[in-house]
């Protein structure tokens, strides 16, 4: 069984956001509702200053905070690692969206259900990889099997010791940023 | 704001509700002979329907279920883990303990003991759960504190005591007179309010996260609503004129003990119930006021640990 995860390298994001538009194509999002959103960070001084974007989706944590607090259990984690929600078992009580520290959900604009990332996992399934993945221009992000050492991603995360966001949290989560 | 004024109104009325049962339950148990009757009576019957109506505000604010009512019937499906699960069934028993005691005191009849017993135990926890709804919350700080559930704990009984107060001695003034045993907890709830307030803030001001949510209530964008609401009306007004009440109330009985002015009409007694109503009135009415803004500002202040 692989456990699916994503690397995403800061140095290469360039900031253009085609990820998060075709998440939505892929997704059929409305305009004001989308699985990806953006923190940007500034270091260093004038005139050495970086600026850098990180894109943030669902970590698909491996003890995801969201799965137990859901009530009607819509929300859950499949074996391979993924965070799936059933949405017709979603009530919308937001439950799920108090206790997520990467704020990866989005509360649908016309139905009041909460989604997020899955990964894409259907088209995972069929051999391929998640629209962010395939559409970034620089090939910033990676995704693959966590466990299989020789999976691109786990070669990626042995050489670029990349960190996860808020791992003190203890939920550990499945995305890495390269910084 | 993950949740907004739906949600604070129904954390408050669950508040609320509790609060009443509770003090409807203290006199039955304990001040029987007390002249707190109508307070004893309307405090019971008004727990349910506060109950009641604070679940409704929760499916409205649940949109997904609201569209389809039949998702709900998954609600219970993650007991014990969710504290929403929980908190539904609490809910859920408590109306039918609160719809017992009112049915019980419309008919001038008290609870059986057990169901008094269970019926404490359930309100006390209907306000701790709705405290450990925003507690569990890794990702939210502010939240993330134990002294949340104390804090709604404490002011869900000084709210339900304010409710039950007002509708009691509306219904009849002659309740007036026999308030003490009543303010004596109340201004101790007060106090403890001030305290933990004082308390929370201090704790999550330390902490990433919590510390930009008590910015924002001590002087940021919610500090109108804090200084203003909160602290002036919903704690040190009914504060100063509880202990001005109780005060008085000792000089009331003192001449009561031997120096009754005999001239005193039944008008003049009449008058001064009224004007002790329109005091009870403001400083019962701040109290909920504060109660609800207390909610409010828990929710609003919410921010999210930062990440990078």
């Amino acid at each position: 069984m692989p456990r699916y995860g994503m690397l995403i390298d800061t140095n290469k994001c360039v900031g253009c956001f085609a990820c998060r538009v075709a998440c939505q194509m892929q997704n059929s999002l409305t305009p004001e509702n989308s699985f990806i959103r953006y923190e940007e960070k500034e270091t260093g001084k004038y005139p050495n200053v970086k600026w850098k974007v990180y894109p943030i989706q669902c970590h698909h944590c491996e003890t995801a905070p969201c799965a137990p607090v859901c009530p009607t259990k819509a929300r859950q984690i499949r074996p391979d690692g993924v965070v799936v929600v059933n949405s017709k078992k979603c009530i919308g009580c937001k439950y799920c969206v108090a206790v997520c520290p990467y704020q990866a959900n989005t509360v649908n604009s016309k139905t009041g259900e909460v989604d997020k990332c899955r990964f894409c996992i259907e088209i995972v399934e069929q051999g391929g990889t998640p629209a962010c993945v395939s559409t970034c221009l620089t090939h910033a992000r990676i995704f693959g099997d966590l466990d299989d050492p020789n999976s691109k991603i786990a070669k990626a995360i042995a050489a670029k010791k990349p960190k996860a966001l808020a791992a003190n949290l203890g939920t550990k989560p499945k995305i890495y940023y390269v910084e | 704001m993950v949740w907004g004024t739906l949600v604070a109104i129904y954390l408050f009325m669950a508040g609320i509700a509790a609060g009443t049962y509770l003090l409807g339950t203290i006199i039955e148990t304990f001040w029987s002979n007390r002249g707190l009757e109508m307070i004893r009576k309307y405090s019971l019957i008004l727990s349910f329907p506060l109950v009641a109506i604070s679940s409704i505000f929760l499916v409205v604010d649940a949109e997904a279920g609201l569209h389809n009512p039949l998702r709900l019937i998954y609600i219970l499906a993650n007991f014990p883990n969710s504290m929403m699960s929980v908190g539904t069934l609490i809910i859920a028993s408590f109306q039918i303990i609160t719809l017992y005691a009112a049915w019980r005191a419309l008919y001038s009849k008290n609870q059986s003991a057990v169901m008094r017993i269970i019926g404490s135990v359930m309100a006390v926890g209907l306000t701790v759960y709705t405290g450990l709804l925003l507690q569990v919350s890794q990702a939210i700080p502010f939240w993330h504190n134990d002294i949340l559930p104390i804090l709604f704990t404490v002011s869900g009984i000084s709210t339900g005591f304010a409710a039950a107060i007002i509708i009691g001695v509306y219904a009849d003034r002659r309740q007036l007179a026999n308030l003490m045993p009543i303010k004596k907890v109340h201004i101790l709830c007060l106090l403890a309010e001030g305290l933990l307030l004082i308390a929370l803030l201090s704790n999550a001001g330390k902490i990433d996260g919590g510390a930009q949510s008590v910015a924002k209530l001590l002087t940021g964008s919610l500090s109108p609503l804090f200084w203003g609401g909160l602290v002036t009306v919903g704690l040190v007004l009914p504060i100063i004129i509880e202990a001005y009440e109780l005060f008085k109330n000792h000089n009331v009985i003192a001449i009561n003990n031997g120096l009754h002015p005999a001239d005193e009409t039944a008008a003049t007694i009449d008058s001064e119930l009224n004007s002790g109503f329109s005091l009870l009135l403001v400083s019962e009415g701040a109290v909920l006021l504060g109660g609800f803004i207390l909610r409010y500002l828990v929710l609003a202040a919410a921010t999210f640990i930062s990440l990078i």
